[in-house]
């Protein structure tokens, strides 16, 4: 390790600290708040996210099956057929501008602004 | 170049270190952000750009990612990988070019992380159509620079035996 790798390893951490303070920022209004689940770029469903929401929804498309859960204010995917298991372990989401990803079956979940 | 036999042997060797670096990967638990990797197989790629010609290097990573996607990834994850293994490779290449020998390895291999991670990140905005997925970019510069380090150290210890036993084809470092 040299004192430029130092140099270089601050760049890497202050401009993720810049994104990180700018999704803050667009995050911070999380009034009324909804979850957009789409497959491969297309719109599958919208529901309202608030604290008395319930709702288990199957996303399937081509054998491909993720299971999104709506519960406490929080949106996430207890189970999923996709080989890497990433979206179901990404942490549940419940602000304004997070998503849960699963690629392999191209599905998104996403937390907006209702308006 | 003298020793054209020992230098295919070379390539292949890293090329196959990759790959069984890739598999090994594969069998760890994979961390929970869509993109982000560990990247072991990377420093076949860091060997290789401090030992070897620009050629040869894009060769080695060309290679080990088709046959690693082949063997056990499918067509997405080919795609995926290999834009992310090529945008590091030069990210990785344009730095050690421009900065030498004042950045070490560890450096090196924190930008080819950070790059791999851009790549993959890209082409997933470009497949699923969804320019927000942008959202996760600070996350993934932040996870780079673990991986890259440990790539880095793993790599320079590597190196330093290598060039004690003349696999060194370039005297830059």
């Amino acid at each position: 390790m040299k004192k430029k790798d130092l140099v270089l390893i601050a760049i890497v951490v202050i401009i993720a600290a810049f994104g990180l303070l700018f999704s803050y920022l667009y995050s911070n209004n999380s009034a009324d708040l909804k979850v957009v689940i789409t497959i491969d770029g297309n719109v599958f469903k919208e529901l309202p996210l608030t604290e008395d929401t319930n709702e288990e929804i199957r996303v399937e498309q081509n054998g491909n099956v993720n299971v999104v859960i709506i519960e406490n204010g929080i949106v996430k995917i207890s189970e999923a057929t996709c080989p890497d298991q990433i979206c179901v372990e990404t942490m549940p989401a419940d602000e304004n501008g997070e998503m849960i990803v699963c690629l392999p079956n191209k599905v998104i979940v996403e937390v907006t602004r209702n308006d | 170049m003298k020793n054209n036999t020992k230098k295919l042997v070379y390539i292949s060797m890293l090329v196959t270190q990759a790959m069984i670096l890739s598999y090994i990967e594969s069998m760890l638990p994979a961390i929970p952000i869509q993109g982000a990797k560990l990247g072991l197989a990377n420093i076949a790629t860091v060997i290789a750009l401090s030992t070897l010609d620009f050629k040869s290097c894009l060769l080695i990573v060309v290679t080990r990612t088709l046959l690693t996607g082949l063997l056990f990834g499918n067509m997405a994850s080919i795609i995926y990988s290999l834009t992310g293994g090529i945008l590091s490779f030069l990210a990785m290449y344009i730095v050690m070019k421009l900065f030498g020998t004042s950045l070490s390895l560890v450096s090196i291999s924190i930008v080819g992380s950070v790059f791999h991670n851009l790549g993959q990140l890209g082409i997933a905005m470009l497949i699923l159509s969804n320019a927000k997925l942008a959202i996760l970019l600070p996350y993934l510069f932040i996870i780079a620079i673990p991986t890259g380090l440990f790539v880095g150290l793993v790599s320079n210890y590597l190196l330093k035996y290598l060039s004690k036993n003349n696999f060194n084809y370039k005297n830059n470092r």
